[in-house]
């Protein structure tokens, strides 16, 4: 009964979410990969506000067959609960009719299994994406890494090509990846030379300095976080404010 | 033979858990188990990893690095910064962390300050640790509070940390923003570490936004090791998953203790503590609820036991920390003081209801008992309708 109500549910909030999409054509951003997605997604979210720009963003973990929709339309999960689903599934056709439509999505991709990344894309075309890395993680449900890789080759093949990709060059894998040669390539890195690439990094008390070098220019930047990740999460902030 | 293990006592409130099983009827108010089970969101994510046949190998000894993740999205909501690749360690639950972080930190020998009264299994592995553990008296007349020049006063130099649990078990004390900056000063100025157990952080009451941790303050990092553990917030004290932070260099040497005691914290509950953050949000607020309506009627029922009792209200934590007066149960020790474990003896032995002696969590406690109130509301008003009659008002 429940693997049936969950193939239903997720077919008609899919034929939904692609109504909706269709409807009003927002533009579309992506982040996947395996890690710092969330820090990412957060990140442009902070930079559409800072341009009074109108956006919707996935709540942490509505970045599945399911979660996806969900966010898209803007509703709840019923988790577990078949009461809880029926008054979403009900508001789920009344959010086809809705007005103030944001302009921007910003949607965490999350991908565990192989075919996953086919599915979530036969809801959305992103005009970017962002992979952030591609690690071990979750590898348990692939073959093998290069299996896993597929899933992001994927979403290369996906992306808008009006638009843009954005890579980890650090990450071999991804400094590899197959990407279709129309579609505009952006990486950023610390260990490997990259278009947004950040060197001599400084831990401070309160966070890092580090110095980025971009378009033939070097700028010093302090952030006011820690770690590798955060300088990451960082270089893209920068790429997106760059471009929007 | 023994010299490392002769000098620990074996819980306290553990022993009263046993003494109270030997009574059929009883009702036990002393441990710190919460009246819920796990959320079945956590439980669900459990399935879901042992379905996908994640759990039967170690994770790196930090811990898996999508738990470390969220515990830093968890953090940043709080206001605090880390890197969770270098700066987290998941453990197997707060004593795990708390034993590798004074390991990891002290020599035998130095002292560690703990204001008191404070939760019993400080001072056990801080003596397994071969340090000495110095008691400060916190003032219950200010409600509990720290009094900062008796700390001054306490610290010699041998003195390594300060260790402190906010809010505070037994007594349910927040300390405030004030008393932990003025505890922070201290400890730069006299280049001591300052370890935080927050395990109870998520009980807010009263409308209170949250908890100030001293973990907010970036320029502290290099000298703050905080711990927390999904036990309490999340009903999940069998899972025995929690965690630490603190700066990189601090890290990376608690790492090594750590490495040595568990390997990794138990994969399966690290499951499980990503399922608590990703879906125990609304849960814990329900909780919440359900623990503040049930401290208002611990307190209600200790009002109608004035005669016998005077206590401070909790502001968190499950815990109630009532004062004995004097009474026809309550024999005096020698120096003239309520002996604790002398009434909570005779309390389980004439109604059956199990209380810890508040001695059990230091010097300063003596005199009083602790009530875990978080315990079903059944038992509670069971519990406080017992005390009710052997207490009657003649």
């Amino acid at each position: 009964m429940k693997i049936i109500f969950r193939q239903i549910l997720k077919y008609y909030l899919k034929f939904l979410s692609k109504g909706l999409l269709l409807i009003h054509r927002p533009e579309i951003i992506v982040v996947a990969g395996s890690t710092n997605k969330t820090f990412v997604k957060n990140k442009i979210v902070k930079i559409l506000k800072t341009k009074n720009l109108s956006f919707r963003a996935n709540p942490r973990s509505f970045n599945t067959e399911i979660g996806l929709p969900l966010a898209i339309l803007d509703l709840p999960s019923g988790y577990h609960s078949y009461e809880r689903w029926l008054p979403i599934i009900f508001k789920a056709i009344i959010k086809l009719f809705q007005r103030n439509f944001p302009e921007y999505f910003v949607l965490e991709l999350g991908v565990a299994k192989k075919g996953d990344m086919k599915y979530l894309l036969s809801i959305v075309k992103p005009k970017i994406a962002v992979i952030c890395d591609l690690t071990q993680r979750y590898l348990e449900s692939f073959k093998s890494l290069s299996t896993m890789k597929k899933e992001y080759e994927l979403l290369a093949e996906c992306t808008d090509k009006k638009g843009f990709l954005i890579l980890n060059f650090d990450n071999k894998s991804l400094k590899n990846l197959k990407t279709p040669k129309n579609l505009k390539t952006i990486s950023f890195g610390i260990e490997q030379r990259a278009d947004f690439w950040a060197k001599k990094i400084k831990k401070i008390s309160t966070g890092q300095i580090i110095k980025v070098r971009a378009n033939n220019k070097t700028k010093i930047y302090k952030i006011f976080r820690f770690g590798k990740p955060q300088i990451y999460v960082f270089l893209i902030g920068l790429i997106i404010k760059r471009r929007l | 033979m023994f010299e490392r293990t002769k000098n620990l006592r074996l819980s306290i409130i553990k022993q009263i858990e046993l003494k109270a099983s030997q009574y059929p009827n009883s009702i036990s108010l002393a441990q710190g188990i919460p009246g819920f089970d796990t959320p079945g969101g956590i439980k669900r994510r459990v399935e879901l990893a042992l379905k996908n046949k994640a759990v039967a190998k170690y994770s790196l000894s930090p811990g898996l690095s999508e738990l470390r993740e969220l515990i830093a999205l968890e953090l940043e909501k709080e206001n605090i910064f880390v890197d969770w690749e270098k700066e987290i360690i998941v453990t197997a639950g707060t004593i795990e962390a708390i034993s590798a972080s004074i390991m990891a930190l002290t020599s035998p020998g130095d002292e560690i300050l703990i204001p008191e009264p404070t939760y019993t299994s400080y001072r056990e592995v801080i003596t397994l640790s071969g340090c000495k553990a110095i008691f400060v008296p916190l003032n219950e007349r200010k409600g509990w509070a720290f009094e900062l020049d008796k700390y001054e006063r306490a610290i010699t130099e041998k003195t390594k940390a300060i260790f402190y649990c906010n809010p505070n078990n037994p007594t349910g004390t927040i300390y405030s923003k004030k008393d932990l900056l003025g505890l922070a000063k201290l400890a730069q100025k006299h280049n001591l570490y300052l370890i935080s157990d927050e395990v109870y952080k998520d009980f807010i009451f009263d409308e209170k936004e949250k908890i100030f941790s001293l973990a907010e303050i970036p320029e502290l990092r290099k000298r703050l090791i905080r711990i927390y553990g999904f036990s309490k917030a999340y009903s999940m004290t069998g899972w025995r998953i929690g965690y630490l932070h603190s700066d990189s260099s601090i890290v990376y040497e608690i790492l090594k203790v750590h490495d040595c005691l568990v390997t990794c914290a138990p994969v399966v509950s690290q499951y499980a503590a990503m399922g608590a953050l990703e879906m125990g949000a609304e849960a814990v607020k329900e909780f919440n609820k359900k623990y503040g309506t049930l401290r208002d009627l611990a307190c209600k029922r200790l009002d109608n036991l004035s005669h016998i009792f005077d206590y401070i209200k909790p502001q968190s934590t499950y815990y109630i920390f009532p004062k004995i007066k004097k009474n026809s149960l309550a024999k005096l020790d020698q120096q003239g003081r309520i002996d604790c474990w002398d009434f909570v003896n005779r309390v389980l032995e004439k109604i059956q209801v199990a209380m810890v002696p508040g001695s059990a969590f230091g010097p300063n406690g003596r005199g009083h008992v602790r009530i875990n109130f978080g315990r079903s509301r059944k038992d509670l008003e069971k519990a406080f309708d017992r005390l009710d009659k052997l207490f009657q008002k003649q």
